[in-house]
């Protein structure tokens, strides 16, 4: 909502370079991005796939606790809610918000 | 409706040995299991077809063990098995693959596959999933009420022309749809024909791959492919599931087939730059993906809706801790105003039911006879409902709410920093909250935590949370005599200890910390029936399980009280009792019988201390908060020792129950102390 503002500069950047690359826990509230890549193996991990975050899906955030506290996402018409540790290790791709979009 | 549910059966809480499934099923028998999601309505299509009450919530989580019941339908008898939910049908996690096991060998009749109308995508998972296993399929979809208040229209038809499954609309919780969705599921159910999901196919790559390990899977491993099909195990093994691997791997010839697999991921990984699991899944997304936008229309933009702004504040930053703040004050609030309102109204409406008895049967019965009758078994009875009832029933009201609005997980949401700190995340809020309300489901409920560290960490916190039983206790005693201000103390001090230890045990215990994975549901206007239903039932089992030991119980105490053996008993318990808790020696009696049930302590108490010719009030403050701390933290009941044990085995439930026992005394003895200094200065 208001924090797409100041980072219109980044996200405005093409969507192909991967220098764009941000986790998920650096999305601001109200910001979109398209899931690239999820590192580490473990079984959180896999869960989370199996919720429907896959490469190439898109993610919005909605909330973000604030203390390093958890995320709230939505992803294909779903919200859920993340671990801050998990939101490090999700990384998405920023799109560009219109501004007359929220 | 011609539903007519029989005498049924439900394992909410405990082992069953009937399996419907036996060999010998009959002619006019179907056996029905229900698929889905977490949080998708299962349990609320379980309860409208069985007419049994399985314990409903919105919350993800909640049916964490096999229910099963039994209905009559069109001359069928129709077992429903409701599984527990899951995402997947994967090895992660026990759940899941208890559920797959049971689809693949078991062969139920049918499965219903419940799913969310509302959220299709993700839904459509695991139905990619159940038309892998080809078992026999038909579809509820269910909430459409809610999914057309998103604004989103789903075409049925071409949906259920895609998939080759017959799909029903329903609203579970409404009723709506439930004879269409039997219909259907006998139906279907008799034709007993094979499901083949011609449209279930994959990338063009994965797909290729999937059929040449399917051949060698048909060719070299036949007896595999009696219980599962070979399309299955292929993907299966494309997915490295561990479950299916190892089997493979210990048939003869199943190192010609693992090569082939190894080759083929390996390749598969190369491509895609992915974990072959997470190709697989994608694979499966982008066809559910590609089945919504063929299937489901969004009509209207929807509105940011009432649901969604209450999401919003009670999740805020600020805003979202005062409303937690405010909503646990206000439960205990309406316990403890309610609670003393209705225990003074019961007790004089009561009081001169007991003095009528006693007028009534003086002069036909021997005086011990009529002390046995009217102070054991009337006076446990009366204790109980003017005792224990008056608190209980209002929080199971406040529980049924939290429960059913959807507000647990957003508590879950603001926990999760805090839970930390004790090594575990959000989600073991909510049986802590469940904790207050009973401490047995909320030990099951443990369950909903990932894996078996965080599950035996969150019980042993949970077990120290005072139940509704203790809570009595501390309102009954406490409350009535000393004041608000040591409840709050008390509470306040018991949720230090649970930090506290939780901290200790969370760096005792060997592991590394999870983070939280959580579904939020959308909020839900609670319904009265549900409401209604859900207090009835917990209230009803308390009262069946409760009354009568509270009754026994209250006569064994007045038949010693009656025997003259009091001053031993009294002799030996006094060390403890008296010199080190500062309590009269007597009070061990209800402490004793106080491990079946914990309510029992207070209303034993009151037996106890009349029978030595001492009332509830000849107990000074101090006497009655280090009992109220004992009862608290000393020993969990009987009960919860047993769902512990279930969860956990014996070692580990006796380790919960000496530790707390220890905690107790020690933490009782130093109050004591420290409270009868701070008394005197």
């Amino acid at each position: 909502m208001f924090g797409v503002k100041h980072s219109n500069q980044k996200t405005v950047r093409s969507l192909e370079c991967s220098s764009d690359e941000v986790s998920l826990a650096e999305l601001k509230e109200g910001e979109k991005g398209i899931m690239t890549r999820i590192v580490g193996g473990s079984s959180a991990m896999r869960r989370l796939t199996e919720l429907g975050l896959t490469p190439g899906c898109e993610v919005k955030m909605l909330r973000k606790c604030s203390f390093h506290g958890p995320v709230e996402i939505e992803v294909r018409g779903v919200s859920l809610a993340l671990g801050y540790g998990l939101a490090l290790k999700v990384f998405v791709q920023p799109i560009k918000v219109p501004f007359n979009e929220n | 409706m011609k539903i007519n549910p029989s005498k049924s059966v439900c394992s909410c809480g405990n082992q069953r040995n009937v399996d419907p499934s036996s060999k010998a099923r009959k002619e006019n028998e179907l056996i029905v299991a229900l698929a889905g999601n977490a949080n998708v309505g299962k349990s609320a299509i379980f309860n409208q077809l069985t007419g049994l009450n399985q314990v409903t919530g919105n919350w993800p989580g909640k049916t964490v063990e096999r229910a099963e019941g039994t209905l009559h339908f069109k001359g069928y008898t129709i077992h429903v098995v409701d599984l527990p939910g899951t995402y997947s049908l994967s090895a992660y996690s026990m759940e899941e693959l208890v559920s797959r096991e049971y689809l693949a060998t078991e062969k139920p009749d049918i499965i219903v596959n419940v799913v969310d109308a509302s959220a299709l995508e993700r839904n459509l998972y695991l139905t990619l999933q159940l038309l892998e296993l080809e078992v026999p399929l038909v579809i509820a979809l269910n909430q459409v009420d809610f999914a057309a208040k998103k604004g989103l229209k789903i075409d049925v038809e071409k949906l259920s022309k895609f998939l080759g499954v017959k799909i029903v609309p329903t609203v579970a919780v409404a009723g709506k749809g439930i004879t269409e969705l039997l219909s259907v599921v006998v139906s279907e159910a008799t034709q007993r024909r094979k499901q083949t999901a011609v449209n279930v196919v994959y990338g063009k790559e994965l797909e290729t791959q999937i059929v040449a390990v399917q051949k060698l899977v048909a060719s070299k491993l036949p007896q595999f492919c009696v219980v599962y099909p070979a399309r299955w195990v292929a993907i299966k093994l494309l997915e490295k599931d561990s479950d299916i691997t190892e089997k493979v791997r210990s048939s003869p010839d199943g190192s010609a087939v693992l090569e082939l697999v190894e080759r083929l991921t390996a390749e598969l990984e190369k491509v895609h730059g992915e974990s072959a699991p997470v190709v697989v899944a994608s694979e499966r997304y982008t066809l559910a993906s590609k089945i919504v936008k063929d299937t489901v229309t969004v009509e209207a933009k929807p509105k940011i809706s009432i649901e969604q702004t209450l999401s919003t504040i009670t999740t805020h930053k600020i805003l979202g801790y005062l409303i937690l703040a405010a909503v646990v004050v206000a439960t205990f609030g309406v316990i403890f105003a309610g609670g003393n309102y209705l225990s003074r109204l019961l007790d004089e409406c009561l009081m001169w039911l007991s003095d009528g008895f006693e007028g009534l049967l003086a002069p036909i019965l021997p005086a011990f006879a009529v002390d046995l009758l009217v102070k054991g078994v009337l006076g446990g009875l009366v204790s109980g409902i003017t005792i224990a009832l008056p608190y209980i029933v209002p929080f199971y009201v406040v529980l049924a709410l939290l429960e059913d609005s959807g507000y647990l997980p957003r508590a879950a949401f603001l926990m999760d920093n805090i839970m930390h700190k004790i090594g575990l995340h959000g989600k073991a809020f909510i049986p802590l909250i469940l904790g207050y309300g009973c401490t047995v489901p909320a030990c099951i409920g443990c369950r909903i935590m990932e894996t078996q560290r965080e599950r035996l960490l969150s019980a042993f916190v949970v077990v120290l949370i005072p139940c509704a039983a203790r809570t009595v206790v501390i309102l009954g005693l406490v409350g009535q005599y000393v004041g608000l201000s040591a409840v709050v103390g008390l509470y306040v001090f018991d949720l230090v200890l649970v930090f506290a230890l939780g901290r200790i045990a969370f760096k005792a215990l060997p592991g590394e910390p999870v983070g939280l994975i959580m579904e939020m549901p959308s909020y839900k206007k609670p319904s009265l029936k549900t409401l209604v239903i859900k207090t009835w039932g917990r209230t009803k089992d308390f009262v069946y399980v409760a009354f009568p030991i509270i009754i026994v119980g209250s006569v064994i105490i007045e038949a010693f009280a009656l025997s003259g053996l009091m001053p031993y008993f009294v002799d030996i318990a006094s060390p403890i009792m008296t010199a080190w808790l500062g309590l009269p020696a007597i009070v061990a009696i209800p402490l004793l019988f106080g491990i079946l049930r914990k309510e029992l302590t207070l209303i034993l108490l009151a037996t106890t201390l009349s029978s030595i010719g001492l009332s509830l009030e000849s107990l000074s403050a101090v006497q009655m908060i280090v009992f109220a701390l004992v009862v608290m933290i000393y020993i969990p009941c009987l009960a919860t020792i047993a769902a512990c044990k279930r969860e956990f085995g014996w070692k580990k439930s006796l380790y919960i129950t000496i530790i707390d026992v220890g905690l107790a005394l020690i933490i009782g003895g130093l109050a004591f102390r420290i409270l009868s200094a701070l008394m005197s200065t």
